[in-house]
């Protein structure tokens, strides 16, 4: 390899790159796969190293002797050097395997075997990452002085980080400037490098510079979080969201899931839930391990979804998360866990199990529930979500709260102990406001943040888009009279209550002259509970009875509103589609709601239960005031409770599920939320081909893959039919080879070729003759073909070159 | 360019690929920095290109049918590389108007370089030739920008020598006579009759009173006739080579046999006449130079039915009548 004059400006900037390099690498390994080392010494190590090997690469003379002894040299001090090297080696892939194994939860986390001090550790990692930096930097030298090749150079350097970048751990912002400095400098003076070094030298310089500018103005302009976690704008995450629904319906999961790292994981709960493509594919495997002192159904709660557009559950916008933040931020007030809270206050009272208005404050001093206990281990369940039951008493180790919409696991915590209030299904019937001590030691700041939670959750949880609210009222009809609103059941209430005292007696339903009474704020918020709880009720009914499970729905066509489609259209779907009416039904009707995802298990009575990931359900929580989130199942089929009730075809896959009018689900309870995701979220509807899913077309179009397929076809014939031909032309019968000679010139004539004689003459001889052809005979009529063929293409316009080289190929002769 | 830009796009694509599926903070970085790309590549590209500067030169002179080429050199006076470099190349042939334009792309390292433009050679004439577009490519290879244009350079493409089998031309010996103009004494002359203006003293008087009319001398001088060598500046390109072929050679020929001779056209437009006495090489080079720097159409007027020359000789170039 010959290298270009060398000039001061050029050693100059091929050092400043390789510094640059060499210490990026070095320090993007350190912080990438969580190192400890003397940063110190690593920085003058990479400063020494890079000058060493700039120096000896630009010498005029002596290169090599000067390389290999400098290799020996190094040689020496890796034999002297040896056992510190291997410590320091454990100690590097200790790291290396620990942030696979923060992301992956198959790879265990390792610690090295040798039990030494713990500031040795860090000089082992020094001593070894200067000593393989030796190697490293002789190769960066080399491409960067000698080869002078972006690529390479790029390839290099991102080889070392390359698996923390696979498992989603980034560098320090710092070395990683610094390495994205060296990428941008070299591809911008990629096309002078490898021709004019010394020209390329002076464009460097500013480039370098230009690239730190570059880089400061687009951390200062876009504001870019460099923190650990996830950072996604909402088109990306949309996105991603997309992508992975579309995987799903091509039923690419067992593929998808080995690569979980990225977020996929098959059926489970997302933060963005596409209702255009068909539910998440289900391939049987495990989704989650479930231990529990508590059998029965339990809702396993995923992420809940807030704002519905059409065709989508999507979370919160950013303004609606920060001004959760700001409600919540050192209140320590958590919705989540709200429910589990109240519940154990509940347990003090005597149950009153009563949908009436009226109930007792009867308080009974000495019963707590000391609550249950669920070990939840996830498996092979999507998202950075934790999987919780209901009813929480406290955000357990390993997991943090994700606002108010779900539990964020943290690290490489795959398994999860919570303590939980069994008992909280029937909290809805026995809370009223004030029946709970409203000073049992909770802080102002708790209070203050719940109220304005609550502020929050009427703000932001009772939208519905304004035609799909007209469409679900034109659907309700007149089944809903005296439930339109909470004033509505306020003064129907009041009415029968007035009604009562005058002694009267209702029958056949209630008169419409309720409508004339009047009726408080704080007479409707008394009846708030029970309102919803009847609204629950009674849409649970309405749903089951206009409406017909089918596990087989087809996606809803492009452009169509999905739950209108649902509901007024196809009449048909499994527990997307209900989950979706039942949640937009009660925000119509002025109850906050929103849709939840994640499993439904039924726990036998040996505690342990295995959940697959046809176990995926979704279904809606309602706002109870003072009580939080509140779940409800509106599919068919799923109301009922205890072990064994879960025998709908959602889990089965056979048959339609036993539609029930009973409400709400049961078993255990808590709440809590968590962070990012992305694939589809909802359970339900096995995987179907993109022919028998009506919305696929939509979404995932077939004609690339027909045009690729097409393509890869035409390749085929092509390379089929030039071996075909040249093997004609070749083939040992001298006279079949000419008369094919001839009938390929006779093709030609058609792209504009003249006649020749010549070769006529031959084919005569070789199709008349009694004799056979010589090889010099055959050898001349191919020379004739291949001058034809060569005319022919000189002659021909431009646009028609590539079509004829295409057809003919470059070396059919 | 097409493959960098592909490259670029795969690029750009790759990078909005691990924008959405890689939900850490580099992907964040790595995106603006690959859509910044261009326009850092296109600024860093801006000075060498405001500063390069092209130049177009040629030799003088060459023979029809000898190999010249158009030298274009550029040179960025910041030292600059600009990677490759686009020129295309104009010439116009004065003579035969024909225009040919040619493409050169070449490296252009921070040091300069030049570049060859084959010139063509194939016919006679003035060659008049610039840059008609320059571009270079920024520093990812992706845009093309702008270069300044150097000045016009010219080429002469003069004509092969081969001398014409002449028919006997006037011999020395042999002179004519012709009225010395301003008249004077002199020992011949002829009588002619008087027109206005004429001198007195030059009245025959004896004859004009044998006459009865006046009658002057106009005194006469001894002149030796030049050849005179007629063509017509127009045809086809290749028939008006072989004319000026025979032109040059025979202007040659006649010069070395020390024969001053003249050469005569006319213009082939407007009939004018163009002559051109022949003393020396200088004469030639002169007259072969006014004639290729004319332009000469298909058709046009012929010197000899536009004027009467007396006797002369017209070279036709052959192969025709």
């Amino acid at each position: 390899m010959k290298r270009g004059k060398t000039t001061p400006m050029t050693v100059i900037t091929d050092g400043l790159l390789l510094f640059f390099a060499l210490t990026g690498v070095v320090f993007s390994v350190l912080t990438a796969y969580g190192l400890k080392a003397d940063h110190r010494a690593l920085l003058l190590g990479c400063g020494i190293l890079s000058l060493s090997w700039l120096t000896i690469l630009s010498l005029p003379k002596f290169k090599l002797p000067f390389t290999l002894a400098a290799l020996g040299l190094w040689g020496w001090g890796m034999w002297k050097l040896w056992e510190p090297l291997l410590l320091g080696e454990a100690s590097v892939w200790c790291g290396v395997v620990n942030t696979a194994a923060r992301k992956i939860p198959a790879i265990t986390a390792i610690e090295p075997i040798a039990q030494l001090p713990a500031e040795v550790w860090p000089l082992c990692t020094t001593l070894w990452l200067l000593m393989v930096a030796v190697g490293y930097a002789l190769a960066l030298a080399f491409l960067l002085i000698w080869v002078r090749r972006a690529l390479p150079v790029f390839l290099l350097t991102l080889l070392p980080i390359l698996p923390a970048v696979c498992v989603t751990e980034a560098p320090h912002p710092i070395p990683m400037a610094g390495l994205v400095v060296v990428w941008m400098t070299l591809f911008l003076t990629s096309l002078a490098e490898a021709r004019d070094p010394a020209g390329a030298a002076r464009l460097r310089l500013p480039a370098f510079l230009g690239a730190w500018v570059c880089l400061f103005a687009l951390f200062a302009l876009s504001g870019l979080e460099t923190a650990p976690g996830p950072h996604q704008p909402d088109w990306a995450a949309q996105a991603r969201a997309d992508a992975y629904n579309a995987a799903n319906r091509l039923d690419l999961s067992a593929i998808l899931t080995r690569f979980d790292f990225l977020g996929w994981k098959g059926s489970g709960s997302t933060q963005y839930v596409s209702l255009t493509g068909g539910g998440a594919a289900r391939t049987g495997r495990t989704a989650l391990e479930v231990q529990t002192t508590s059998y029965g159904k339990h809702y396993l709660r995923g992420y809940s979804a807030d704002v519905y557009t059409g065709t989508r559950w999507e979370p919160l916008p950013r303004t609606g998360r920060r001004e959760l933040e700001d409600i919540l931020k050192g209140s320590g007030f958590s919705p989540l866990l709200t429910l589990g809270k109240q519940t154990k206050y509940a347990a003090r009272y005597t149950p009153v199990y009563s949908s009436s208005y009226f109930s007792f404050r009867v308080p009974v001093t000495g019963q707590e529930n000391p609550g249950e206990t669920m070990t939840v281990k996830n498996v092979s369940a999507p998202g950075g979500c934790a999987y919780y039951p209901y009813a929480l008493e406290s955000v357990p180790e390993g997991a943090a709260l994700g606002g108010d919409s779900h539990l964020a696991r943290q690290g490489q915590t795959w398994e999860h102990t919570y303590t939980f209030q069994s008992q909280w299904e029937d909290i809805n019937f026995f809370y009223q406001a004030g029946l709970f001590p409203e000073d049992d030691g909770i802080p102002e700041e708790s209070l203050a943040a719940q109220d304005a939670y609550r502020d929050f959750v009427y703000g932001h949880y009772l939208q519905v888009p304004e035609d799909t609210r007209q469409a679900l009222l034109d659907w309700v009809g007149t089944n809903l009279e005296g439930l339109r609103s909470p004033e509505d059941y306020a003064k129907v209430m009041k009415w029968f209550r007035r009604v009562w005292e005058e002694g009267d007696t209702v029958y056949g339903g209630i008169a419409s002259d309720w409508i004339q009474e009047e009726v408080t704020p704080e007479e409707v918020d008394a009846v708030r509970t029970q309102y919803t709880f009847t609204l629950c009720d009674t849409i649970t009914w309405l749903l089951a009875d206009k409406t017909r499970y089918n596990m087989d729905t087809p996606a809803p066509p492009a452009g169509e509103d999905y739950v209108n489609w649902f509901l007024n259209e196809s009449k048909e779907g499994y527990c997307m589609h209900y989950a979706t009416a039942g949640t937009l039904l009660l925000r119509a009707m002025g109850v906050p709601a929103r849709y939840v995802s994640g499993y439904v298990v039924d726990v036998p009575r040996s505690g342990f239960a295995v959940v697959p990931d046809s176990a995926a359900h979704a279904w809606v929580e309602v706002y109870y005031d003072n009580v939080g989130w509140y779940p409800v199942d509106f599919t068919p089929g799923f109301q009922g409770d205890g072990t064994g009730s879960l025998t709908s075809s959602e889990f089965t896959g056979d048959g339609e599920p036993v539609s029930t009018a009973a409400p709400a689900p049961s078993a255990a309870v808590t709440q809590a939320p968590t962070p990012p995701a992305a694939p589809s979220a909802a359970p339900s509807q096995p995987p179907k081909t993109a022919a028998e899913a009506p919305g696929a077309a939509d979404s995932l179009p077939l004609w690339p893959l027909a045009l690729l397929a097409l393509a890869a076809g035409a390749l085929l014939g092509r390379y089929g039919l030039l071996r075909r031909r040249k093997r004609k032309l070749t083939q040992p019968d001298t006279n079949a080879a000419v008369l094919w000679a001839y009938r390929c010139h006779q093709w030609l004539l058609s792209w504009g070729a003249p006649e020749n004689e010549a070769l006529t003459a031959l084919a005569g001889k070789a199709r008349f003759s009694q004799h056979t052809l010589t090889e010099d005979e055959r050898q001349a009529a191919l020379d004739l073909l291949a001058e034809a063929l060569r005319q022919t293409q000189t002659a021909l316009p431009p646009w028609k070159k590539p079509l004829f080289r295409l057809w003919w190929g470059k070396n059919t002769l | 360019m097409l493959r960098r830009w592909l490259a670029y796009v795969l690029s750009l694509v790759g990078a909005v690929a691990f924008r959405v599926f890689y939900t850490g903070w580099l992907s964040g970085l790595i995106l603006p920095v690959v859509a910044c790309l261009p326009l850092l590549g296109l600024l860093l590209a801006l000075p060498g290109v405001l500063f390069c500067r092209l130049t177009l030169s040629a030799p003088e002179r060459v023979e029809r049918g000898a190999a010249a080429a158009w030298t274009v050199t550029g040179k960025s006076r910041l030292g600059l590389p600009l990677g490759k470099v686009w020129v295309k190349v104009e010439t116009v042939n004065t003579l035969t108007g024909q225009t040919v334009r040619k493409r050169v792309s070449f490296f252009l390292p921070g040091s300069g370089q030049t570049a060859d433009v084959p010139a063509p050679t194939e016919h006679c004439g003035l060659l008049g030739s610039r840059i008609v577009s320059a571009w270079a490519c920024d520093c990812l290879g992706l845009f093309r920008l702008p270069l300044f244009r150097g000045k016009e350079a010219q080429l002469w493409v003069m004509p092969l020598s081969q001398a014409a089998d002449l028919p006997p031309l006037p011999q020395e010996e042999h002179p004519g006579l012709r009225p010395r103009p301003g008249g004077g004494p002199g020992e011949d002359y002829d009588p002619r009759a008087y027109r206005p203006g004429d001198p007195l003293n030059s009245i025959h008087w004896k004859l004009s009173a044998k006459r009865d009319d006046l009658v002057v001398r106009e005194t006469l001088e001894t002149v030796y006739p030049l050849p005179l060598l007629t063509l017509d500046c127009f045809g086809s390109p290749e028939v008006l080579d072989r004319r000026l072929d025979v032109l040059s050679g025979t202007g040659k020929a006649l010069l070395k046999q020390g024969r001053p001779h003249t050469i005569a056209w006319a213009e082939p437009v407007s009939g004018e006449l163009r002559r051109f006495d022949i003393a020396g090489e200088a004469d030639l080079k002169r007259c072969l130079e006014a004639l290729l720097s004319q332009r000469a159409p298909l058709a046009g007027k012929s010197i000899l039915d536009t004027h009467r020359l007396g006797r002369s000789i017209h070279l036709t170039g052959g192969g025709e009548a």
